[in-house]
């Protein structure tokens, strides 16, 4: 028993010393007194004092401070957990501050179903502290991650309080299944970050290789992030309070440059003059014979209001951030309550999200033989959001097409562009009648973005809870055994309403509209593993194995009730609706039932090896295909610990490593192998019949996708590890991969989901971190984060079609105008699809080669080659940061860029704000347009007044595409330290004040016109059934990324 | 030793319960929300639903709302020219008025058509395999009148493919896996054979009873209009049938006309007001006086939540700012899609009632400002372009909400007219030719006339134009008969059909231009998709000629 204890207390790496203060020497001895402080100046309260050569000794109490007898001339050895231990001489007053020991810190690494230290790894693993991650006050925990692991590409799609993140890991590597990665959460899935309180975070471990993520098998394929929460904290049973605090300011970045009703007149005239000049009209370009309405314009038709709706629509919203935690640990027990309250306003009028989240930890070892890990946390996010979605009519698109000589209110009502009237001009033709023809003008039909921002409601409520309890069972020393149950329940709750008065929204159901959505998540794993450590003279051994059971279900119900008589109740009395409801409900189910195992073994500290294997069955997959088997095998040499490097003094660490593995991508929607039934409702008799029809064809022999992966790298230090250097190159090659295969419609099905096609994944991640400076009062970190990858998709199926040119089977999707994505053999995905624009047709025919290109009938119009070709790729060649970091006394800076390279952005928006004018437009729709006297060299379409029947032509073409490279001043912050002589006097253990810029200047290509090139208007993720696989950057109109301007204060009691 | 034994037995029972704790079904899908094929088939609700659902399928769904393009009902009056999608915003509709007949311009909508139609033929074959089989759940007489139905419904889009397409796979089989999918084209006078075949069967079975009165199921008279309108197609071009198969429809069309279902109303001749036949037609439901000419409609109801969005595309864009607030359309999409050429309108004779006002069109919106210095009082504007009264809906268009009119897809004027062309050019007795156009001719307010041969053929293809305007079946004219109509006066009531390349093709109606010779023989017939021509090998190198 004896033995065990030791042992345990030796495993625990504790500093327990049981004194034996018996001195029998006979030298001099003097008291000595002194306190010990941590980096942060805080008292190391349980640190140990060693006379050197003996075995007296003390420790410090609740101040850090000790007292001990030690001989004259002698030396103290001061150790703590964590920190470098420091050897001082004998003196009658010590002050001791203690350096975190990196090498530590650094030592281990969560890998799934346990620790490796880091040194053993033989994966790709990429590390965030969490303290980094909360360092620019993101209120969400990707957001914080951004940059901060390289081969993580995490893509913001919307400005918005509450916005979805994309993450892509080492590009992406499917169609149609989920490319996001899998996130679990000490140890359980979490179905996306969301909602997680980023100030819970201790670490974040990505698991990027199939070495490390094929223990996670077939959903590995998109890398794993596994977040690892704070604990109790320390190891001598006192209580830690701490509070950290923040207030931002944000603005908008940057406004898209749009017409004023001055240039909104002259472009106007100008399509008059256009008509008459090519498209054989006769119109008195008169303009104030049209725009005849008093209360816009003046009686000589110039218009009295000059609104610019982004001023009209944004503000200067106000943050904040509060986080409370309260912790105790000793060695035997860890308990710990953080409360988090966050306001986050967005800088359009009436978006924002607050979130409520607490959480309570509480380990424990009971007994010798059992050790106990429980979690809960809660999550309740609530907020108000103008939809995203910008192809329909709401607030984000009106904001930049709403027409400059509007006023926002007239006579105290909203304005809309259905109220201006106008007056009908002849065309000066007549009709075959011989009767003269006339036009008039009427804008297309769009809300005040202002009403809509303001007075349409769309309250989302998000409630997450969070938690998992595990029991480990210590067989022996070197053998555990864990059993760990944990679940997510998710209720999430949308509440809408579109007011009736003063009258409807545009194109929004009139009389008023309320829907109400409900979606439940529950999803539970229960995960018994075996581990096994031993080290034995030159070996070491890390083994692990177990099974999961895993489940999830998930319950949708919704209603929508139109009619309202007055918008009293709001959404808040559905039954006052005058309309016939529409109600809704559905379920989701699925199973994973898996297999897994670990070997990890070094020999010398030098050679390493680590196997993984797991076998997962899914309820999605066809009955044929339910079970898959995903191996990995991983190698690593310290080369830097080989007799001829171990004493080299420039070479501090060398670590070439290789893995190769295969994991899989399940992440496809539920009962995809079978035919489902779907019904409808029919008229019939003037009644509601119901309908029923299969809506696919069912495919038992349905299976993974299946990714195989090779890695190498190496991990460099120089200098004492003051340059160090980690490279990997990598390989992915996906085959079966899911698509939905196009069917003969003829068979009355469009597509079938099947395992078809092969793509690959090429890159490499680089990090190199420097300490070029570090002196007592100075010091300087830097980091640069860079990562490439380009895809390649190798194989298409036979059901994809044949390009003609190229001879390479492709598949056309999803477009704005037409199809303008491809995937085609030998290209990358999200790869855009167009027209070549040859230039403006002069209405000289022998300049244009009708061969070739498309020429049109009308001078003005653009003229394009005939053959569409790939004209851009939405997803980027590099990523990364570079972040330096300087500290001068108490005084920090950080000042964090961040640069996109080798990426285009298809411009969606240039679709009504260039191609047609029926709105209000880009002012480079004007400046750039094409005409003969006034811009010969413009290379945008003629003005055309689509208004009046006679639009341009406003399909995709590559004038759309801009390169989306960008460089951001992500972060800048400026922070202070107090010392402790400071914080005693103030009655504090640590303060830290701070101030810093976030998204504080954008530099982009000078074609791009948009807010910023890292938004997306394809919204979605895989939990809201409308996954953005192929994660193109393709802009119709977003919510912009605001500058923010925060303060903040880190306290501890 | 006492906690070794305690520790390793915890685990193991631990372990142990796990392990058989997971049964063999662990991971078998179990939908709750929708059903599997594998438990579908076993009731009457079951026959019952897949029935309904044909209703909504296949031809029905082309009337489906479509946002910003024009709806798959209106293509062939589009292509015409006879009618113009005011807003362009697609290629197809732009191509239609340059008369650029090249296949990316048309494959969007190519593949639209082609897709519902082969939907119809997918459920309509699902229920004909398996409803036969259901004998434990079902009578003989209820089999059989869903089986009737359902081949009904199946003949209804064959007759849609070929017409569109021309030759098509023959498919009369549910898929159940993805095997045998690539089936070659199949003459079009062969699928006109299976047509027929179809049609004869569910004949005998149908109910001989009105539209309405059968509570809006397919009925015998429909099913016979359906034949007597295949038999007209079938007869003329590119198939041919000829002389054989216009006896066929004239007989066919007789026998709806003898069945004594369906009738004409106000067949003496009806009013120029807003209580005219054909404002009856408009507002036609069970129970109505307009009810008894509608053999088939497609049917909307807005407070079921299952309207149709036609109005919307019935007044031109300024018309709505124009009227202050009183139409308050749901604006994303409302905008003037199916625009009359100017020569269509005046064609119709100065006593023709279908030709004035707030009867298939108007020029006149009639609006209370709710804003403004008039506010409240009654207003009239005059619209720019004539709008689709058969379409407008004030209930719609005020509330921005779906319409409830019924839309007809086949009328008893209809089955008069194709009677009276069939037994001409079948020499069929044409004094009783003459009598089924005079009824049409004299309830629109026209005198009757005493043409003969070729003239009279002419005046019924007019009479059918002038008839059905927003019915859609001018482009099936054009296509069978390779004629096109040219003005012949102003307010003549007459239209020269002019063979088709020498024709003066309205394409440009609204700048008073008539080209000639622009629409293509080849162009009759829409391009086979060019998705379908990938997915299906057995396709190539067989697309319909001219097409590239």
């Amino acid at each position: 028993m004896m033995n065990e204890k030791l042992a345990l207390f030796k495993k625990m790496g504790g500093v327990f010393l049981l004194l034996l203060a018996f001195s029998l020497n006979a030298m001099t001895q003097v008291q000595v007194r002194g306190v010990v402080l941590d980096e942060l100046g805080e008292p190391a309260i349980g640190a140990t004092i060693q006379v050197k050569g003996t075995t007296q000794g003390t420790v410090t109490d609740m101040d850090g401070v000790f007292t001990v007898s030690a001989p004259v001339g002698g030396t103290l050895v001061i150790s703590y957990v964590g920190y470098a231990t420091q050897e001082i001489a004998v003196s009658a007053n010590v002050r001791v501050h203690l350096q975190p020991d990196s090498e530590l810190l650094d030592e281990l690494v969560v890998v799934g179903y346990g620790v490796m230290r880091r040194s053993d790894v033989t994966g790709s693993v990429a590390q965030a502290r969490g303290a980094d991650i909360i360092r620019g006050q993101s209120f969400n925990a990707l957001d914080g991650l951004r940059g901060r692991a390289a081969g993580v590409n995490i893509l913001g799609n919307t400005g918005q309080p509450g916005g979805e993140m994309r993450v892509i890991i080492r590009g992406v590597s499917t169609i149609n299944a989920s490319s996001s990665p899998l996130y679990v959460v000490d140890g359980v899935a979490m179905s996306n970050l969301q909602f997680l309180n980023p100030n819970d975070i201790e670490s974040i471990e990505v698991l990027k290789d199939a070495s490390s993520a094929a223990i996670y098998g077939a959903r590995g394929a998109n890398g794993v992030i596994l977040v690892t929460t704070k604990r109790g904290g320390g190891t001598d049973g006192s209580a830690r309070i701490s509070y950290a605090g923040s207030v931002s300011v944000s603005g908008m970045q940057s406004q898209m440059q749009m017409m004023d009703s001055e240039m909104w007149m002259a472009t106007f005239k100008e399509g008059l003059e256009n008509a008459n000049r090519w498209q054989g009209m006769n119109f008195d370009t008169d303009v104030s014979k049209i725009f005849t309405d008093r209360r816009f314009f003046r009686p000589d038709g110039t218009p009295i209001y000059n609104t610019n709706w982004q001023d009209e629509s944004s503000r200067t919203a106000v943050s904040h951030n509060h986080q409370l935690s309260i912790q105790r640990g000793s060695r035997e027990h860890q308990s710990g309550a953080f409360i988090n309250y966050t306001d986050q306003q967005g800088i359009l009028y009436n978006t924002y999200q607050k979130r409520l989240s607490a959480r309570l930890v509480y380990d424990d070892r009971p007994v010798r033989w059992l050790s106990t890990t429980n979690n809960i946390m809660v999550n309740h996010a609530w907020g108000n959001r103008t939809s995203d979605n910008p192809y329909g009519l709401g607030a984000l698109r009106v904001m930049i097409e709403q027409l400059p000589f509007l006023p926002v209110m007239y006579d105290g009502e909203y304005i809309q562009s259905n109220n201006l009237q106008t007056s009908r001009i002849p065309t000066g033709n007549l009709d075959s009648n011989g009767d003269p023809t006339f036009r008039s003008y009427g804008p297309e039909g769009m809300g005040n973005p202002v009403e809509i921002l303001k007075r349409v409601q769309n309250m989302q409520y998000r409630t997450q809870i969070f938690g998992n309890t595990g029991l480990t069972f210590h067989l022996t020393d070197d053998l555990t055994i864990r059993t760990q149950f944990g679940a997510e329940y998710r209720i999430d709750r949308d509440e809408r309403y579109e007011p009736v008065t003063p009258r409807p929204i545009m194109n929004h159901a009139s009389l008023g509209m309320a829907r109400g959505e409900a979606w439940n998540r529950f999803y539970w794993q229960e995960e018994t593993f075996l581990n096994y450590n031993k080290r034995l003279n030159r070996h070491s051994i890390n083994a692990m194995a177990g099974m999961s059971w895993q489940g999830y279900t998930f319950t949708r119900f919704h209603v929508q009730q139109n009619g309202f008589n007055d918008d009293f109740y709001g959404f808040y009395n559905l039954s006052r609706g005058t309309e016939r409801p529409t109600l809704g409900s559905s379920q989701d189910s699925w199973t994973m039932n898996s297999y897994f195992g670990r070997l990890a073994y070094s020999l010398d500290s030098k050679y390493l090896a680590t196997l993984t294997t797991r076998v997962d069955g899914s309820s999605k997959f066809g009955a044929n295909n339910k079970y898959a088997f995903f191996p990995s095998i991983g190698l690593g040499w310290i080369a830097s610990n080989e007799d001829f490097l171990i004493d080299n003094r420039t070479i501090s660490r060398l670590k070439p490593r290789t893995s190769f593995g295969i994991t899989g991508n399940s992440e496809i929607s539920t009962f995809r192998a079978l035919p489902g039934m779907i019904t409808e409702n029919v008229n019939i008799g003037n009644s509601i019949q119901g309908g029923i029809r299969q809506d696919r064809i069912a495919n038992p022999n349905l299976r993974w996708e299946r990714t195989a992966m090779w890695d190498a790298g190496i991990e460099i230090g120089l200098f004492n590890d003051r340059l160090n250097f980690e490279g990997s190159y990598y390989y992915k090659y996906t085959s079966d991969l899911l698509l939905d295969v196009p069917l003969p419609r003829s068979t009355g099905y469009a597509s079938m989901m099947a395992n078809v096609g092969e793509v690959s994944n090429r890159g490499l991640d680089l990090m190199i971190t420097a300490h070029p400076v570090q002196t007592r009062d100075f010091s300087w970190s830097s980091t640069l984060n860079a990562s490439f990858n380009r895809s390649r998709v190798e194989k298409l199926d036979e059901s994809s079609a044949v390009d003609p040119t190229t001879g390479k089977r492709q598949i056309l999707l999803d477009g704005f105008t037409g199809y303008d994505m491809i995937i085609r053999e030998g290209e990358q995905l999200s790869s855009f699809y167009g027209y070549r624009r040859a230039g403006i047709y002069n209405g000289v025919p022998a300049d244009w080669n009708s061969e070739t290109m498309n020429v049109p009938g009308l001078t003005g119009q653009r003229v394009t080659y005939k053959q569409r070709e790939i004209i851009g790729n939405g997803l980027p060649d590099w990523m990364g940061s570079f972040s330096n970091t300087f500290a001068y006394k108490g005084f920090d800076l950080t000042v964090d860029l961040q640069f996109t390279l080798g990426v285009d952005v298809m411009q969606e928006f240039m679709h009504s704000t260039e191609g047609r004018f029926l709105t209000s437009g880009l002012k480079y729709l004007y400046e750039n347009a094409w005409h003969p006297e006034r811009n010969p060299h413009g290379t945008g379409q003629a003005i055309r007044l689509a208004n009046f029947g006679m639009g341009n032509d406003s399909n995709t073409d590559d004038t759309w595409v801009a390169n989306g490279s960008y460089l951001r001043g992500n972060l800048v912050q400026l922070g202070y330290t107090f010392q402790s002589g400071a914080l005693q006097k103030m009655g504090l253990s640590a303060l830290r004040l701070y101030a810093n810029a976030s998204n504080l200047f954008l530099l982009t290509s000078k074609n791009y016109h948009g807010y910023d090139p890292d938004n997306s208007s394809r919204l979605g993720s895989f939990d809201t059934g409308n996954p953005n696989n192929w994660g193109a950057n393709r802009q119709f109109f977003t919510y912009p990324r605001a500058r923010t301007f925060t303060f903040g204060m880190n306290v501890a009691f | 030793m006492k906690f070794k034994y305690t520790k390793i037995f915890l685990s193991c029972t631990l372990v142990a319960l796990l392990m058989l704790g997971s049964c063999t079904d662990f991971l078998t899908e179990k939908p709750k929300s929708q059903k599997s094929e594998t438990q579908f088939w076993v009731n009457e609700t079951d026959a019952r639903m897949a029935i309904n659902m044909l209703y909504a399928s296949g031809v029905p769904a082309l009337h489906a709302s479509t946002g910003w393009s024009p709806k798959a009902t209106m293509y062939g009056g589009l292509w015409s020219g006879l009618f113009v999608d005011k807003r362009r915003d697609r290629n197809f509709s732009n191509a239609v008025i340059a008369g650029t007949f090249n296949i990316q311009m048309f494959d969007a909508e190519a593949q639209t058509i082609w897709g519902y139609f082969y939907q119809g033929i997918a459920r309509s074959n699902a229920a004909i395999v398996n409803i036969p089989n259901m004998t434990g759940a079902l009578t003989t007489d209820q089999i059989n009148s869903f089986v009737a139905q359902a081949k009904f419904f199946r003949a209804y889009n064959y007759f849609y493919l070929v017409k569109e397409f021309g030759d098509v796979p023959y498919i009369d089989f549910p898929y159940t896996s993805p095997n045998n999918m690539h089936i070659p084209r199949t003459p079009s006078a062969e699928i006109y054979g299976h047509i027929e075949k179809d049609l004869l069967d569910a004949i005998t079975v149908l109910p001989n009873t009105a539209f309405y009165a059968n509570g809006g199921r397919i009925t015998r008279p429909m099913a016979q209009a359906l034949l007597a309108r295949v038999y007209l197609q079938w007869a003329g071009y590119p198939v041919n049938g000829g002389n054989a198969v216009y006896v066929k429809a004239a007989a066919m069309a007789q026998q709806v006309i003898n069945g004594g279902q369906h009738a004409l109303i106000d067949p003496t001749g009806t009013t120029a007001d807003l209580n005219s036949a054909f404002n009856r037609i408009k507002t036609a439901k069970a129970g109505t006086p307009g009810a008894i000419e509608i053999i088939y409609a497609r049917e909307y109801n807005q407070t079921l939540n299952l309207g149709n969005t036609y109005s919307v595309h019935s007044i031109e864009d300024p018309a709505r700012n124009a009227s202050q607030g009183f139409l308050r359309p749901a604006g994303d999409v409302q905008y003037l899609g199916y625009l009359p050429a100017p020569m269509l309108i005046s064609s119709y004779h100065v006593d023709d009632i279908r030709g004035m006002e707030k009867q298939f069109f108007f020029r006149y919106l009639n609006y209370i400002p709710q804003t403004g210095a008039n506010a409240g009082t009654n207003q009239v504007l005059t619209m720019g372009d004539l709008g689709n009264w058969a379409w407008y809906d004030e209930t719609q268009m005020r509330n921005g909400i779906n319409g409830s009119y019924d839309q007809p897809n086949m009328r008893y004027a209809e089955v008069l007219l194709i009677a009276a062309e069939a037994l001409v050019r079948s020499g069929g007795d044409v004094a009783t030719a003459q009598g089924y156009l005079n009824q049409v001719r004299t309830r629109a307010g026209l005198s009757s006339i005493t043409l003969v041969g070729d003239a009279l053929v002419q005046a019924i293809l007019t009479e059918r134009l002038h008839e059905m305007p927003l019915e859609f079946r001018v482009w099936d004219d054009i296509r069978r008969t390779r004629l096109y109509p040219e003005a012949d006066g102003i307010n003549s009531g007459t239209l020269k059909w002019t063979p088709l390349a020498q024709a003066s093709i309205q394409n440009k109606p609204e700048e008073g231009v008539a080209t000639v010779g622009v629409i293509p023989v080849f162009s009759l017939l829409w391009p086979i998709p060019l998705s379908e021509m990938s997915s299906n090998p057995a396709l190539v190198g067989n697309q319909n000629p001219g097409w590239n």
